[in-house]
């Protein structure tokens, strides 16, 4: 009886400290100008309902209006946030089409209507090779997956499958936020996945193997054959189909939005793309756009060579170039 | 006969006097032995074991080109 009562006050006690640094961790834990690279589902509902968001011109989009490879705070959206300018970033690598139509869902889902919506639209990603194509954001798709019809469903890879680990999985997370946003935290911490990746990212930075990756990492147009693909467009494709659901969804529910066409590289990628199918598909999904009211920043061609990093992601100087065209272009 | 425990050891202190004088043995000797302690020591592990633990998220790679 002594036994059971020892073992009583021992879980007491460790039940009450978990309880603490739960509440710490859901009162406490920084709001991040942008999405982490490895967010939490838990992390995103808690961006998408205690943000403020009714009041703010959100951005859904992919890595090139997320900022890949600049600093948080180089980012033409976090730039803007620092302007005073209410905007919400929750564009994140990997995004897409989908992954917009999917946030939205998600919005609604808890009740969130923003005050405007913006979205880029990234031909890459209507391409059938790329790696974003028809795919959801692991912690996107814990959110919405039962949400979206079964016709939806079955146009989309699922990524994570409903086996009992990753039930218990998500109901742990669910209840506990540091379990919860445990990803989040080690980022915050770490800037890494994890511990051990940040030890081995350290090891690589003094063994000079990261300068050696950065030289290789040069891009050249041999690179980027087969990212864009130049078939026509049509509903047979999921980001043209799920491109249709967004625009007829945000015109149903009277959500101001507007659409960029992703800034491209034409001068890298001159020989792929300067060509009449590309500026075809550029196009379709326009008039797709046009068609339920929404307004299209056409970025396309607007951004020099110099500007960016790669095919389609910006440099410092190019966000700075993109936060000056936003604030132009959209009433913010 | 003699009663042990009423033996005085020259040079030998008091348990209570080595508590209340040495920091490290008052910890283990009473605070650890306390189930209330004991449940917010295991509580540090187990965050510890959450955030230091290794990533599995599922988390979509970016491939770079």
């Amino acid at each position: 009886m002594r036994f059971v009562a020892l073992l009583a006050k021992v879980l007491l006690s460790m039940a009450l400290t978990l309880a603490f640094v739960d509440v710490a961790v859901r009162l406490a834990l920084p709001r991040e100008p942008r999405l982490e690279d490895n967010f939490s589902a838990a992390y995103l509902q808690r961006a998408i309902c205690g943000d403020g968001l009714w009041r703010k011109t959100v951005f859904v989009g992919d890595s090139a209006l997320w900022g890949y490879r600049v600093a948080a705070g180089d980012a033409a959206l976090t730039r803007l946030n620092h302007d005073g300018v209410p905007v919400e970033n929750l564009s994140f690598e990997g995004g897409s089409v989908v992954n917009s139509y999917a946030l939205l869902r998600v919005m609604d889902m808890y009740g969130v209507r923003p005050n405007a919506l913006v979205f880029n639209v990234n031909l890459k990603e209507f391409n059938r090779a790329d790696n974003q194509y028809r795919t959801l954001y692991p912690a996107l798709e814990q959110l919405v997956w039962s949400d979206l019809s079964p016709a939806q469903r079955a146009l989309l890879q699922q990524t994570q499958k409903p086996t009992l680990d990753a039930r218990i999985d998500h109901a742990v997370s669910g209840g506990w936020a540091l379990y919860g946003m445990r990803a989040d935290i080690r980022e915050m911490l770490f800037g890494s996945a994890d511990a051990a990746s940040a030890v081995a990212e350290v090891t690589h930075r003094l063994s000079g193997e990261s300068a050696r990756s950065a030289a290789s990492h040069v891009p050249t147009p041999a690179r980027f054959l087969g990212t864009y693909d130049l078939t026509a467009l049509n509903d047979a494709n999921v980001e043209v189909q799920f491109l249709r659901a967004l625009a007829a969804r945000l015109r149903r529910e009277h959500i101001p939005a507007y659409a960029v066409l992703t800034p491209t590289n034409h001068g890298l990628l001159h020989d792929y793309i300067d060509v009449p199918a590309y500026a075809a598909q550029l196009s379709y999904v326009t008039r797709i756009l046009h068609a339920n009211g929404i307004s299209v920043l056409n970025y396309d061609r607007t951004f020099a060579p110099d500007e960016f990093l790669d095919n389609d992601h910006l440099t410092v100087a190019g966000n700075v170039h993109l936060a000056t065209l936003l604030r132009r272009d959209l009433p913010l | 006969m003699i009663d042990d425990a009423n033996v005085d050891v020259p040079g030998a202190r008091d348990v209570e006097e080595v508590l209340r004088t040495d920091p490290i043995a008052w910890v283990l000797g009473t605070r650890l032995t306390s189930p209330w302690v004991l449940g917010v020591v295991l509580a540090a592990i187990v965050i510890a074991m959450v955030v230091l633990g290794p990533s599995t998220d599922s988390r979509f790679i970016y491939t770079d080109f």
